[in-house]
């Protein structure tokens, strides 16, 4: 049952998972355009502060795209059920949570070719520059949190899918709307009591998502491919 | 308009014009005699404001030696090594633990020290509002009772660390370092500083050149040593790594903009003019933690009695201070500090561990609320 479930998302996928494999695969190695030298190339050693610097500029990239790649197979995964009104699988002889489960591995599976092909571009890109002294290169450890970050940005959107598309309305805007609220009744309600003056829900709110233990906080460490 | 008519207005312009004056000499002097009766009436207000404030503060000196003369409750008297703890009773045996384990660290270094003995420490590590009154220079060691004991470990070394530093304001080290005398807090941001700093002698010492660490950190550093810090092909780097600063008066700001200009005429002269201008530890390849992990590799080494080798002569060069504290030579020195250095290199990846338990935990947490949908349940 897992292999057709792998198949069919991969069916629906695919055409869109091209675009993220090849972009997972340039990223590392753009970041690294015009700083290095061929190995043992001694007399032109990649300089370690244009190294730092200019890699910073590309590190929000790798977040941003494990994001839209988790997001992009949890709807995928979901799409042709909701299209079909779920007669596929009500038809099918598995209850639906064994269903659930094989959806959601099998998507889980997809995410690891974009990873693999971040991991090859971060393989390659760290092979193809002679690092100065100090400097460390971080393929694997870099590729392991863009896998990490993707599958908690798939479940995330996997479990919200899974629902009515009214559900996923009412808690997406639910919290939109009480971080917009908190930030705008912030200081009526801190001058009403006094007490409030110091606490900060929206900012509490974000800090509980992106830092640990919150569901975000892979997102917010290291990207760094090449570093101290 | 008739000559008749054109005669009046001119003679009536004219009278105007003798009015005013004959007018304006007679308003100045009768205002001027105004500004100078407000003014005397203003001198004859001073003595009664100058006694005013006179008896104010009379009035807040003796609010101050009340509350001095008259604790609102016992404190205890604590004597730590050379230092002189004032605490509550039931804040005694915290203020031992804690000002004790960070005097711990720096009794070997220093037995006696004129500052010490002037100040006293107030100690207090509780969520009750008290305050610890005491009747000379004082420097406080508090922390809410919440802040976990490594908060008030480092306020303490803070503390005592900034009274040792007043001891070293007369020497010559304080061209070259400042800040409290402590263990550095963040040895792996020298680490990170060597190794990205675009500097030659940072590069060289890193690849174990000995005479380069030493001339990175600088001791007794003056604008000559700019060459061996960088190449010109570093300037405009590490120029444009400094970033601007907010108080520097025009023609330093002007120098750093000319520079990075970089390929234009004159842009190399002002990165070494900018370079030259700015204080020695901005511009110097390795900055002020790196100075203070040495200064303390240099104590640590010294042992007993080198905090008052270091500032025994106030008119001693930096390098020669340092060397008689840690009575090493300055390869010595140098290669321990750098084996500080390099073991505190920052494990970039250090979280990921954790990072990567926790993103799986939530996947399954995720993973859980998917299979509660009621899309299927039956009506």
């Amino acid at each position: 049952m897992y292999e057709p479930l792998l198949f069919i998302h991969w069916k629906q996928v695919r055409i869109a998972l091209l675009p993220f494999a090849v972009a997972a695969f340039a990223l590392p190695l753009l970041s690294i355009q015009g700083l290095g030298a061929p190995p043992g190339a001694s007399g032109l050693a990649l300089d370690a502060y244009r190294a730092s610097a200019a890699l910073e500029i590309w590190l929000p990239l790798y977040p941003t795209l494990a994001a839209a790649l988790g997001v992009t197979l949890a709807l995928s995964a979901w799409n042709w059920d909701h299209q079909l009104k779920h007669v596929h699988a009500l038809s099918l002889p598995i209850p639906r949570w064994q269903y659930v489960l094989r959806k959601m591995a099998a998507g889980a599976a997809l995410a690891l070719v974009p990873a693999l092909a971040l991991w090859a571009g971060a393989l390659l890109a760290t092979a193809s520059v002679s690092l100065p002294e100090g400097l460390h290169a971080y393929p694997t450890q870099l590729a392991l949190r863009f896998l990490l970050a993707t599958l908690v940005a798939y479940a995330l959107l996997f479990a919200l899918a899974a629902g009515t598309v009214r559900t996923t309305t009412v808690v997406v805007l639910g919290l939109t709307v009480f971080v917009i609220l908190v930030g705008l009744l912030a200081a009526p309600l801190a001058t009403l009591f006094p007490t409030l003056d110091r606490v900060n829900l929206a900012q509490w709110l974000m800090e509980s998502l992106v830092e640990a233990p919150g569901p975000l906080e892979v997102f917010t460490g290291t990207w760094s491919l090449i570093d101290v | 308009m008739s000559r008749a008519r054109r005669g009046a207005v001119a003679a009536g312009l004219c009278l105007a014009a003798a009015l005013l004056a004959a007018a304006s000499p007679l308003a100045a002097r009768q205002q001027s005699a105004a500004e100078r009766a407000l003014v005397q009436h203003l001198d004859t207000l001073l003595p009664i404001l100058r006694e005013a404030r006179l008896q104010a503060d009379r009035a807040a000196a003796a609010r101050e030696l009340l509350l001095r003369a008259r604790p609102t409750e016992t404190q205890d008297t604590l004597a730590i090594g050379l230092l002189r703890v004032v605490t509550f009773p039931d804040q005694a045996h915290l203020a031992r633990s804690v000002v004790g384990g960070a005097w711990d660290g720096l009794s070997g270094m220093v037995t006696e020290s004129r500052y010490l003995r002037e100040f006293t420490f107030t100690f207090h590590w509780s969520s009750r509002k008290r305050t610890v009154v005491v009747d000379r220079p004082y420097r406080s060691i508090e922390a809410p009772v919440w802040a976990p004991p490594g908060i008030i470990e480092g306020n303490a070394r803070e503390a005592i660390g900034a009274i040792l530093f007043m001891e070293m304001q007369r020497t010559r080290l304080l061209q070259w370092v400042r800040g409290s005398i402590r263990a550095p807090l963040h040895p792996e941001r020298v680490y990170r500083e060597l190794a990205t700093v675009p500097s030659h002698a940072n590069r060289a010492c890193m690849a174990g050149d000995l005479d380069a660490c030493w001339t990175a950190l600088g001791p007794g550093a003056d604008s000559t040593r700019l060459p061996r810090w960088y190449s010109p092909e570093e300037m405009p780097l590490r120029v444009a790594s400094i970033g601007p600063g907010r108080w520097w008066p025009a023609p330093i700001l002007a120098a750093r903009l000319k520079c990075l200009e970089r390929g234009s005429p004159g842009s190399q002269p002002a990165c070494a003019r900018f370079l030259a201008a700015v204080a020695p530890e901005i511009a110097a390849p390795l900055g002020m933690e790196a100075r203070r992990l040495l200064l303390w590799v240099a104590l640590e080494a010294g042992g007993p009695g080198s905090f008052d080798r270091l500032v025994a002569d106030p008119g001693m060069p930096t390098a020669d201070a340092l060397l008689a504290a840690s009575g090493l030579s300055a390869e010595e020195l140098t290669s321990r500090w750098r084996e500080q250095v390099l073991a505190a290199r920052p494990d970039t990846y250090s979280g990921l561990g954790a990072s990567a338990g926790l993103a799986l935990f939530w996947f399954l947490v995720f993973g859980a609320l998917a299979l509660r949908s009621t899309r299927w349940r039956p009506a």
